[in-house]
């Protein structure tokens, strides 16, 4: 049994071999990263950029409805009015019956 | 092969190939599933699992409950699962899609799972509390689960098990599921596939005479 | 002098220098065998015995499992493995092996690696993923420790002495390589960056295909494709069709991956390219046969008949897979005992089963010196023999009786244990059989390794066979 010297292969060979056994992962982690989904991670209802844009829509359906004129039945004759104007008409209105009284 | 090159080429060309084909081809497909917007029920199907049953299904997969239970229900026609009030039909991709561990299982050595939160005969959280804690059959018992502590002087836990004969605490000790064990059965409970997506309405083959 | 120089032909200087290497890897594969052999066997008493071992979380039935599959497939397949690749790569190189204190160290990590997901999953850290139920802590210590053991190897490729390469090099060095790639994607893709939802089951499959097709068949024909026509001093029938057989194993291999998933609540087009792909690697099964047929003509060497049952449980094994990945069986064999059977038909009986003929072959030769007691050797043959036979027919018909039970939902549940329960109790006695004799391997390896050679080992060279045994 002869004493063999331990073989050495060049450190740079060594390198270049575990570089190429990590070539795989590396491929498919540029490859795949991009598209990653992972778990669905919504509210399940809607995205959040879905439910800022639902508040958005329903407050401009609201300050509308608050501050602008419009028929509600035409027919009937109801109509809408600014939250502001319903205030000075109401007050009118409580004015006038005080003044009755 | 003499040219050492081209080998480590084809090499990686082949590894590459059938992962590209199965996995991205896949992932292409149903890497972006998201809930289906029901109007008429105002909701977003699969419903989100709570927390604590989020947590349920890591106690899932920690204790390797899919090595003997499954939780995908096949087509009718494709074995039994409907006969045996496993589901009405078929599981499908987007049942899944918030999980964080999704757990198929490879073996039915216990029954499906898929629909355990939506039996005909439904199960409630003490019936399977005493499941895990007795076990039946061929299913072991979970005693590790649980916690048997002594009542002392304080009224009786409102979670302690109601278990009879030999298998009830000594006298003085009650039997309580530890929060592993609630989160499990939340997960249990919250196992739902019923919701029919468009995609997985059973496919009836054509009565004779009837047009489609 | 024609001796002379045989012997230094059979015993050179690249196998003496791997002595230490090998020796150690084979060690540790031999004691994980018996580990894993005996996890199998209590875990096959738990499925007999719900209640055995119930009250310890850490063997609870879904982690003894995994600590049995774990050990099995890493501690044994893996260790066993790299020593195969690593001295048919030496041997067919032609010079001795460099850089083998990677490999060592390599070694004592990847043990060190399987220890700790063993400890892992007692402790509740690990994953319900099929073959990838270590924690990931442990994954990425097992990924790196299996570059370092590769590099040896396949330092001894890109420097081989003769520009023609032979059929088990490239089977051995493609393992190699595709091991640490299928596993560092399969961590990237199921536990670092995880696929949503179902995907995650259908990158598991491919991972679990891949093992099998790309890693642990490739070594075990490494070793049989080296094996057989040494021992049988025949060359290869066919050798023009073995590299056909080699890519198409590696070319389709990947894509069975949907196996397992048919029915599933999957694209359907990933189990049927799985069916067809199962279909195509039947030319595969077919080459390999062809090459390898001299395996049973049986000329007295033990290593070869282990061999040849090795190959016969490839080939067997193949042509099951293509026909249980039809939708009609598969309808009725899905989730029963037939997945096992088939896994332990693929790893227990043909990797398994080759790997003790490729080392009761080895071991001799970088020793220098003939396994003691040819009784031994028999034993084992006869205990391997009888103890996988009865194994994978016990968990295959354990499979039908449960498949048509689960079939016919007139048939409760709970009725279904009792009809499996004989042949369970069949398949368990073949588990017991099998760690019977791989404790006889064991001891007797040990035995080999703490002996000192009884003469001068050359004039065994002569007849092969006796090298198997020494004349007492």
């Amino acid at each position: 049994m002869s004493d063999t010297p331990a073989r050495r292969a060049p450190l740079i060979s060594i390198l270049f071999i575990l570089a190429l056994l990590a070539l795989f992962a590396i491929v498919v982690y540029y490859i795949y990263i991009p598209r990653q989904t992972g778990v669905f991670s919504g509210s399940g209802f809607y995205t959040n950029e879905d439910r800022v844009q639902k508040l958005a829509e329903l407050r401009a359906k609201e300050s509308e409805a608050a501050s602008s004129y419009g028929w509600v039945d035409q027919e009937k004759g109801i109509v809408r009015l600014p939250l502001d104007r319903a205030a000075e008409l109401t007050l009118q209105q409580y004015a006038k019956n005080a003044k009755k009284q | 092969m003499r040219n050492g090159f081209l080998f480590f080429l084809g090499l990686f060309c082949a590894a590459l190939f059938a992962w590209a084909g199965i996995v991205l081809g896949s992932h292409a497909q149903l890497g972006d599933l998201r809930p289906y917007v029901d109007e008429t029920e105002g909701k977003a199907f699969p419903l989100r699992h709570s927390g604590i049953s989020q947590q349920g299904q890591l106690v899932y997969d920690d204790l390797g409950c899919a090595t003997c239970h499954t939780q995908q229900v096949r087509r009718p026609g494709f074995g039994s699962d409907k006969e045996r009030g496993w589901g009405d039909h078929q599981s499908v991709a987007r049942d899944y899609i918030f999980e964080m561990r999704v757990q198929l299982g490879e073996s039915r050595l216990g029954p499906d799972l898929a629909n355990l939160g939506a039996r005909k005969t439904p199960y409630d959280a003490e019936d399977l509390y005493k499941l895990l804690y007795t076990g039946s059959g061929s299913m072991p018992a979970y005693k590790f689960l649980f916690e048997q502590r002594s009542i002392a002087d304080r009224q009786p836990s409102d979670d302690a098990l109601r278990l009879t004969g030999n298998l009830a605490a000594p006298a003085g000790q009650e039997i309580v599921p530890t929060p592993r064990a609630r989160a499990l059965v939340a997960y249990l409970l919250s196992l739902n596939h019923t919701y029919e997506y468009p995609e997985a309405r059973p496919v009836e083959p054509a009565k004779e005479g009837e047009h489609k | 002098m024609s001796t002379m120089a045989q012997a230094s032909h059979e015993v050179s200087e690249v196998d003496s220098s791997a002595r230490g290497t090998i020796n150690f890897l084979l060690l540790s594969a031999l004691l994980w065998l018996v580990a894993s052999g005996v996890l199998a066997l209590l875990h096959f008493i738990q499925t007999l015995s719900p209640a055995f071992l119930a009250d310890c979380p850490a063997f609870t039935y879904g982690r003894m499992r995994g600590h049995a599959e774990t050990a099995f497939l890493y501690g044994w397949i893996g260790n066993a493995g790299f020593a195969i690749a690593l001295w048919i790569l030496g041997r067919l190189g032609g010079s001795p092996l460099r850089s083998l204190n990677w490999a060592v160290v390599g070694t004592l990590f990847w043990n060190l690696g399987v220890v700790l997901g063993l400890v892992g999953i007692a402790i509740g850290d690990g994953t319900a993923t099929p073959f990838l139920r270590v924690p990931e802590y442990v994954q990425l210590l097992l990924l790196v420790s299996s570059g370092a053991i590769a590099v040896p190897g396949i330092l001894a490729w890109t420097g081989r002495n003769r520009a023609r390469t032979f059929a088990a090099q490239w089977y051995a060095v493609a393992a190699l390589f595709l091991f640490p790639w299928v596993f560092s994607v399969a961590q990237l893709m199921l536990v670092h960056f995880p696929v949503r939802g179902v995907l995650q089951a259908i990158a598991a499959g491919w991972f679990a295909q891949s093992l099998w097709t790309l890693w642990v068949a490739p070594l075990a024909l490494a070793a049989a494709y080296y094996l057989v026509p040494k021992i049988t001093g025949r060359i290869i029938p066919s050798y023009d069709f073995s590299s056909l057989g080699f890519w198409t194993l590696l070319v389709v291999g990947g894509w069975t991956g949907g196996r397992h998933l048919i029915g599933g609540p999957v694209p359907v087009w990933v189990a049927t390219i799985a069916i067809v792909a199962c279909a195509t690697l039947v030319f595969h099964y077919i080459v390999v046969g062809l090459n390898l047929r001299h395996a049973f003509s049986g000329r007295g060497s033990t290593a070869l008949r282990f061999v040849a049952l090795g190959v016969a449980a490839y080939l067997i094994g193949g042509l099951a897979d293509s026909v249980t990945s039809l939708r009609m069986v598969a309808e009725d064999l899905q989730f029963t005992w037939m997945t096992q059977a088939q896994t332990q038909l693929a790893l227990s009986g043909a990797f398994t089963l080759i790997a003790f003929g490729a080392i009761y072959f080895l071991v001799p030769r970088i020793a220098n010196q003939p396994w003691p007691s040819l009784g031994l050797i028999r034993a084992h043959f006869a205990a391997a023999l009888i103890g996988t036979i009865v194994l994978v027919a016990g968990l295959a018909i354990a499979g039908f009786a449960q498949g048509a039970a689960l079939a016919d939902a007139s048939v409760a549940f709970a009725d279904i244990a009792g009809k499996t329960r004989p042949w369970i109790l069949l398949a368990t006695a073949g588990q017991a059989v099998m760690l019977l004799g791989n404790l006889a391997l064991l001891y007797h390896f040990i035995r080999l390794l703490a002996s000192k050679p009884a003469a001068t080992a050359a004039p065994l060279f002569r007849e092969p066979a006796a090298m198997e045994a020494s004349a007492t």
